[in-house]
């Protein structure tokens, strides 16, 4: 594992590192981060399709390509259950908000609602298309997207559907990928393209055009965060629904021009996209295999303040709870790190 | 006791016809009497009774001697069935990889996967929906034909055609998440190759029933046409994979 911060003057100020191994404090506005230790690594079968971190900040779920969900210790790595619920992919997976229960979407038109600690499956909603898109609005509501173009919100506690909404787009091309619900649960967002809703009446709010492969609330709700397929990664503000900073992840590349070699700059597509509990500070990760963490600045562009590198894979999937930041990728692999801030 | 049933069938080995012949049972070999030529089966398997009599066993013995017989070949037929099972079991669990010749094949999908069972070749008709960084997407179009994977699953290029003639058909080279290269040829008179990037820069090559021409984008914006009269020329045919 190899972390480097890429301020300057971060770095001029390493002597001076307050470690803090905890949640996240508030500090000054050159406040960076770091990775303590070396990661846990994890291991599973097929690409890691999504990640997700009971409330309590103990359980890590991990859905994948083989169709299975997959349960480790947050804090040691230590495995736990397997599920294997879908035929075919398990495309994400979601703690509910009490983090009892486990819920999973697949390319069978499944959804699949867990009971953690029997082991049992509580309830099994059947779709007639692939649903990828997945997120928990409150104690007793969830959404899916589907392929169909069709956002379906469930009733956990019984096999209704409480509300279908339809998502712009051809759907010959188009379908929803991925979901999320704002903090407070009033609000819907689905990519491709950006578009809001009333959870209450389906109304559709706004819609900008963007496609972003993972989209998710800031814990505010003031923000989305959305990872491009074609590159970098965007922070769209909510209210207006309009972009706000998009974030740079090119890397530099060499290549033969008719005048000589020259440097150039290609951007990197992003796959996976988390932010800190406090809202301060987001992570990235796509086909650079490289977990990029920004630090949200008022009134100006994100600053990428760190990065973590031991990926052999494009990394597909982010989840972060409290220190712990965790990233999967498309050969299978997880790895668990611990943050500590320093300013 | 095996003798003695083996010394009786000596005595009742049937005659071969050149030696009915000598004996002089009949005048040919077509007027011959068969019962005289071959006697019944049974009566070359079965001594009679008096001759099993005279052999000093009885038919208890005669019996416990069938049964025994009877143990030992059906304990016979299972243990060669459980090694036939064994054998199979074996052969399936090392990945056998002997050759089997077919003369034809006929599937809807054939699926090559690496040691790891990951996807890598796939020929279909229709194709499976592609994926993007793991997750299913929309190819729009019903193709056919075969794509190549690498191996984190995503799609790297593939020999495609439509349904519909008009779709033309396609060689392309992918970069991860889009088309990078694509050699294709329309229904009628129309083919090019296409190179491109994701920053809008292009290379055009392309013959039509108007004539022939290169088109150059960067960034999205044509940057030359030849011949500089031309106007750029129309797109590949629709579904042709872009």
């Amino acid at each position: 594992m190899t972390l480097r911060c890429l301020k300057p003057a971060a770095l001029a100020g390493l002597a001076l590192l307050a470690v803090g191994v905890g949640p996240m404090r508030a500090q000054d506005a050159s406040e960076a981060i770091r990775a303590v230790g070396d990661p846990i690594g994890l291991s599973q079968p097929r690409a890691v399709t999504s990640l997700d971190i009971d409330p309590r900040g103990e359980t890590l779920a991990a859905s994948g390509l083989d169709g299975a969900v997959r349960l480790w210790s947050l804090a040691t790595g230590a495995a736990g259950p397997v599920f294997p619920i879908h035929d075919g992919d398990a495309a994400a997976v979601r703690f509910t908000a009490d983090g009892r229960r486990i819920l999973s979407t697949g390319a069978d038109g499944q959804v699949a609602l867990l009971d953690v600690g029997a082991g049992t499956r509580v309830r099994t909603w059947r779709f007639p298309t692939w649903c990828l898109g997945l997120t928990v609005v409150d104690a007793d509501t969830a959404a899916v997207g589907c392929a169909d173009l069709k956002i379906r919100i469930l009733n956990l506690g019984a096999d209704r559907i409480v509300r279908e909404i339809q998502a712009p787009g051809d759907l010959q091309y188009q379908y929803v990928i991925s979901l999320s619900a704002s903090p407070d649960g009033r609000l819907l967002a689905s990519n491709n393209p950006l578009t809001l809703y009333e959870v209450e009446t389906g109304e559709q709010r706004a819609s900008v055009p963007s496609f972003a492969q993972r989209i998710t609330f800031s814990p505010d709700g003031r923000s989305l965060l959305g990872g491009s397929m074609k590159a970098g990664a965007s922070v769209v503000s909510v209210h207006p629904l309009q972009a706000r900073a998009r974030l740079v992840t090119d890397v530099e590349q060499q290549v033969q021009t008719p005048s000589g070699r020259q440097t150039v700059r290609q951007g990197m597509p992003i796959y996976g996209v988390a932010w800190s509990p406090d809202g301060r500070f987001f992570a990235t990760g796509g086909l650079d295999r490289l977990v990029r963490i920004w630090r949200m600045e008022d009134g100006a562009e994100p600053v990428e303040v760190a990065r973590l590198e031991g990926h052999e894979s494009a990394i597909s999937a982010l989840a972060w709870h409290g220190d712990h930041l965790v990233s999967g990728d498309l050969g299978g692999h997880i790895r668990i790190w611990r943050l500590a801030s320093r300013s | 006791m095996g003798g003695g049933l083996a010394a009786a069938a000596r005595e009742n080995q049937p005659r071969t016809p050149v030696r009915a012949l000598r004996n002089g049972n009949c005048q040919t070999v077509r007027v011959c009497d068969p019962k005289k030529l071959y006697p019944a089966r049974d009566a070359v398997r079965e001594p009679p009774m008096e001759t099993a009599m005279e052999d000093g066993r009885s038919l208890e013995q005669r019996l416990k001697s069938l049964e025994r017989r009877n143990r030992l070949l059906t304990a016979g037929l299972v243990a060669t069935a459980a090694m036939g099972l064994i054998a199979a079991a074996s052969a399936s669990a090392n990945g056998d990889r002997s050759s089997q010749v077919f003369d034809k094949i006929v599937a809807r999908e054939i699926v090559v996967v690496d040691a790891n069972g990951r996807e890598r070749v796939v020929i279909a008709a229709p194709l499976p929906e592609p994926r993007l960084a793991g997750a299913l997407s929309k190819r729009g179009d019903v193709l056919s034909g075969i794509l190549l994977f690498d191996g984190e699953g995503n799609e790297r290029g593939g020999y495609v055609t439509g349904d519909d003639p008009s779709t033309g058909i396609s060689l392309t080279l992918d970069e991860i998440g889009r088309m990078a290269v694509s050699l294709w040829a329309g229904e009628r008179g129309s083919s090019g190759l296409r190179f491109g990037n994701q920053d809008g820069n292009s290379v055009d090559l392309q013959v039509n029933p108007a004539g022939t021409f290169l088109t150059l984008r960067e960034k999205g914006q044509i940057t030359a046409v030849l011949p500089e009269s031309a106007t750029p020329p129309p797109p590949a045919p629709t579904g042709t994979p872009q």
